[in-house]
């Protein structure tokens, strides 16, 4: 079992609540959803509440556009990857907005953790 | 409850004890395979919480609102991350094993070897990536069913 790592705080001293970082097996994934045009979903088994699930936002490019229009299946290839990903560490961080490590087709900016 | 078996090779047990007197309820061992996850303590720079199934299934699978049996770090302000990958690395040892995540001795040698006078660890912590500030855990709580 490896274990993943997503942390969507920019600034150090800020870590310290809840929807800032979680870590979780790679067997907690429940789904990987297209939410909107610049958005996909992960969701993870609840931490808190077991029986309701957390949220990873991935922001990217926009689907819609004719430029853009694979990166939200290339987002969903990044991430099956990163949550596949047999870690020599046994972690694999899927972003971190605090270290500026992301998916490659993934913004920074706007993605976040929820916990429920 | 959502309930999954993390596959192992074989069974990683990890070992933590919050003091020297080694009190009911003050030593503990969980297995990798039950880990559900890490969070942040809410409101705390300087605690992270790992929570497990519980052993009582009466608080697990058929309660209405689970909950977990956990045990928590108390480290370097801010080192959230970092704890979550030392430990994460012990956790993820295929072929399982035995690992001391905290095993808190005492803050004075004593010769007749009840204290260590430090804490014990089989965990080397990264750094803090962004500053370069050691990361070190003072004390670990833990909180299970029967504790």
């Amino acid at each position: 079992m490896k274990y993943l790592i997503a942390n969507d705080t920019s600034v150090l001293a800020d870590l310290d609540n809840t929807d800032e970082l979680l870590m979780f097996g790679q067997n907690r994934i429940l789904n990987v959803e297209s939410f909107d045009d610049t958005t996909t979903r992960i969701q993870i088994q609840g931490q808190r509440d077991t029986d309701d699930n957390d949220i990873l936002t991935l922001k990217h490019a926009d689907k819609s556009a004719a430029a853009t229009h694979k990166v939200e299946r290339n987002i969903i290839d990044d991430a099956v990857s990163a949550i596949n990903s047999d870690s020599r560490l046994g972690f694999t961080v899927l972003f971190d907005a605090l270290n500026n490590v992301k998916l490659p087709n993934q913004v920074l900016s706007g993605s976040s953790v929820t916990e429920d | 409850m959502h309930r999954t078996m993390n596959a192992q090779e074989k069974e990683l047990l990890m070992y933590v004890a919050e003091d020297a007197t080694y009190a009911t309820g003050n030593q503990a061992i969980f297995k990798a395979s039950d880990f559900i996850g890490a969070t942040i303590v809410t409101g705390v720079e300087t605690k992270t919480i790992f929570r497990f199934l519980p052993q009582d299934s009466s608080t697990g699978l058929e309660a209405a609102d689970p909950a977990p049996d956990t045990f928590t770090l108390t480290h370097t302000a801010n080192a959230h991350i970092e704890v979550m990958k030392g430990v994460a690395s012990a956790m993820s040892n295929p072929h399982g094993g035995f690992v001391v995540i905290q095993d808190d001795l005492g803050t004075a040698y004593t010769t007749d070897g009840s204290s260590a006078g430090s804490a014990i660890s089989d965990i080397s912590y990264p750094p803090i990536a962004s500053t370069g500030t050691a990361v070190s855990v003072s004390a670990v709580e833990i909180t299970t069913v029967d504790a």
